[in-house]
């Protein structure tokens, strides 16, 4: 739990400075990181490249439509 | 001189009362700072307090009855069922559209409802963009119509992301223990899994514009927090008897961690906006997150809305906003007047909010037009010919379906379809309700109860609408309606019958009435407002005193106990104190009228007769048919501030209005 509170509030990956993707890309943990979602779309991009070529498969299995989350 | 440019975000349902504790524990620092450095207060929400209501009335300055948009869903003039609401029922100009004839360069992602988008000059995104379909294991098409210009349609579709593509490093800050969760048995992962990802496909899209695109306005709209409200709330701490403890311990950090990765693309945000940028950040109204939670809310339609807190979140951050200002008596209706005077625009007079002045570092007042309608000019609204309303389109569909000329419908698809214009309906009276104008309201209750005398809440809005129109006789008659069909105890009619009691001056019954209810229902604030009313009533200012303290034991934001507190005061002759309460209770809730006539009266025993008689204009301007202020400033312009002219005025209209009653 420690752990995972710490990786929460970890500084994210945009407040480091980056010429390019290719900069950072090595950088970039292939399970991704809350950090890498929120720096957006030049976060994104580059982490679901590595992402793919290292065949990731999908961990969750959805709810049906409104199963859980309620929108009022 | 160089434009500033104006970020607008919407975080639906965000709620000061879990970002305080967030701020000060330092999980929310980018917040914090624009709090610090900013301006920031409640933003007092409408009824019915849903959210594409809601958000049309911040885009547009105007309650629902104008701006057209009144429920989730509305008729499909095309197949004679229903569908999620369309932008094309909005009727007024939103902040973009006026903008943009302003040369702005705007853009739109996600705003609620803004399907199909826009076109604008910049990019507009619709409320489609982000939403996953029932499996959302394989990317779906985007519907047609998501992007404006569609030819950046595929360049938007690449930014979605699917909560197939998500890890466990995303899920842990919010599930700790999820490789202990079955997930066949517990779709509640997937369901924190489908919202992070659709957060972060909005995210994806508004930081991409930022990056690749000249803008002066960008709006991005996120629904996330109000999802996680809905699904998670239960479980934030403390522990509610009524929730396992396995599920508090495996969920209790969803919320949390949502609002912490809202502050995380925050500061992404701003790293891109950049230091010449004015943020916003808006929320349409707050979430239960205490013992005022309704766990399980109510199985009717909009039922969700029950778990809604009446204030959402306003923070504004920029040059010539106030630093560590508290905004106050600020409703959502403001935030479209506001941003127009910040950037030097007139507001429309037709606009139902006002300018919070009181965030501005100059003394700058707003200037005014008659309306942003009448101003010509390319404003990114689709031709006025695309623009529909879906009710009246409805109507004309039937009556060529009687004609003959259009097959009759499916008997569950008609059903369903009339469902929809009479909830819609419901919502429209209630909005009327809202701005106080019964007489509007009063009609369209009477035919919904006419068409569906079983609908229980449809009868209690319309006993509620009688009463404060004064026909106590037709609200006898609907609150021994609801009696008949409500067998079991109901604290909500035993307040109804409470208060019709008081209406009558039948006080000892009311109060009966209301230690019934209380005997139900202890910890029902609204409860506690009544019987502190019928205490009132009987002049017993300490017994009233008493019953509001404990209506704002439970809930302390309870802007009609405060005002229960300033009528208290003034029954026993303490001035100050009955202001000071009168100044709380409109300090949360700006359009109430009877608070600011409350002050008045405070000023006018305190022999401020300048103040008092401001204090009665603002109540007239909220209900001018109100007479007792009207009578009040009579005699102010007339004996004290020797202003013949207005007290003539005043006079005059106080005479029609004896004549009409």
């Amino acid at each position: 739990m420690k752990k995972d509170q710490q990786q929460l509030n970890d500084a994210p990956l945009e407040e480091k400075t980056y010429a390019s993707y290719d900069a950072f890309y090595d950088d970039i943990p292939v399970e991704g990181s809350l950090g890498i979602l929120a720096m957006g779309a030049s976060g994104v991009i580059p982490w679901r490249i590595k992402r793919e070529k290292a065949g990731i498969k999908p961990e969750f299995i959805l709810p049906e439509e409104h199963e859980d989350d309620g929108e009022a | 001189m160089a434009k500033r440019k104006l970020l607008l975000i919407g975080w639906d349902a965000a709620d000061w009362k879990l970002i305080h504790p967030l701020m000060d524990a330092g999980m929310m620092p980018t917040l914090k700072r624009l709090v610090e450095t900013g301006s920031a207060g409640n933003l007092a929400t409408l009824d019915p307090p849903m959210s594409p209501i809601m958000w049309t009335s911040i885009a547009t300055g105007m309650h629902a009855d104008k701006h057209g948009i009144l429920n989730f869903t509305e008729p499909d003039p095309s197949n004679q069922g229903i569908r999620p609401v369309s932008g094309l029922s909005r009727k007024k100009k939103a902040i973009w559209n006026m903008l943009m004839q302003e040369n702005y360069k705007v853009h739109t992602v996600g705003w609620w409802p803004s399907h199909p988008s826009e076109p604008v000059n910049g990019i507009s995104i619709s409320n489609f963009y982000p939403h996953i379909t029932k499996n959302g294991m394989m990317p779906a098409e985007m519907s047609k119509g998501t992007v404006h210009p569609e030819s950046m349609a595929s360049t938007f579709d690449q930014l979605r992301l699917f909560p197939h593509e998500l890890t466990s490093a995303h899920l842990k800050p919010f599930i700790p223990n999820l490789d202990q969760v079955d997930q066949k048995a517990d779709r509640r992962v997937g369901s924190v899994a489908k919202i992070l990802a659709e957060a972060a496909t909005v995210h994806n899209a508004a930081t991409w514009i930022m990056e690749n695109e000249a803008w002066d306005f960008l709006a991005v709209y996120h629904t996330a927090i109000d999802h996680f409200g809905h699904g998670f709330m239960k479980y934030h701490p403390p522990r509610q008897p009524q929730v396992p403890e396995a599920d508090f311990e495996t969920y209790q950090h969803v919320v949390r961690s949502g609002y912490k990765f809202h502050d995380m693309m925050l500061a992404r945000m701003i790293q891109l906006a950049g230091p010449d940028t004015t943020v916003v950040i808006v929320s349409d109204h707050g979430f239960h997150s205490d013992h005022l939670l309704k766990v399980a809310p109510p199985k009717e339609p909009a039922g969700p809305a029950h778990q809604h807190r009446p204030y959402g979140i306003m923070v504004m951050n920029g040059e010539g906003i106030k630093q560590d200002e508290l905004i106050f008596g600020a409703s959502l209706l403001d935030v479209t007047p506001t941003l127009l005077t910040l950037l030097g625009l007139p507001v429309g007079e037709d606009m139902d909010g006002k300018t919070l002045v009181q965030v501005f570092e100059d003394d700058r007042t707003p200037d005014f037009i008659s309306s942003w309608e009448d101003r010509e000019g390319s404003d990114g609204r689709h031709p006025s010919d695309k623009y529909i309303d879906p009710i009246a389109e409805q109507e004309a569909l039937e009556q060529l379906i009687a004609l003959g000329y259009v097959d009759e419908p499916e008997k569950d698809v008609a059903e369903t379809v009339d469902r929809t214009i009479n909830e819609s309906q419901y919502f429209l009276a209630r909005a009327l309700m809202d701005k106080q104008q019964y007489g509007k309201a009063l009609p369209i209750l009477e035919e919904l109860h006419e068409k569906d005398p079983d609908a229980v809440r449809f009868t209690f809005r319309l006993a509620k609408c009688y009463q404060n129109l004064g026909k106590i006789a037709e609200c006898r008659f609907a609150v021994e309606e609801i009696s008949s069909q409500i067998r079991s105890s109901n604290p909500q009619l035993n307040l109804l019958e409470g208060s019709l009691a008081l209406a009558e001056q039948d006080y000892e019954l009311a109060l009966k009435h209301f230690n019934t209810a209380e005997a139900h229902s202890p910890d029902l604030p609204s409860l506690h407002q009544q019987i502190g009313n019928a205490y009132l009533s009987l002049k017993k200012p300490d017994d009233a005193a008493r019953a509001f303290n404990h209506a704002l034991n439970l809930d302390p934001e309870n802007h009609i106990a405060l005002n229960g507190l300033a009528e208290v005061y003034l029954q026993k002759g303490d001035y100050p104190r009955a202001l000071d309460y009168g100044l709380n209770a409109t300090g949360l809730i700006y359009n109430y009228p009877r608070a600011h006539f409350n002050i008045g009266e405070a000023l006018l025993g305190m022999e401020e007769f300048e103040r008092a008689s401001q204090a009665y204009e603002v109540t007239m301007s909220i209900t001018p048919n109100f007479i007792l202020p009207r009578k009040r400033v009579v005699n102010l312009y007339r004996n004290k501030l020797d202003q013949k002219d207005k007290a003539r005025e005043h006079q005059l209209i106080l005479d029609q209005l004896k004549e009409q009653k």
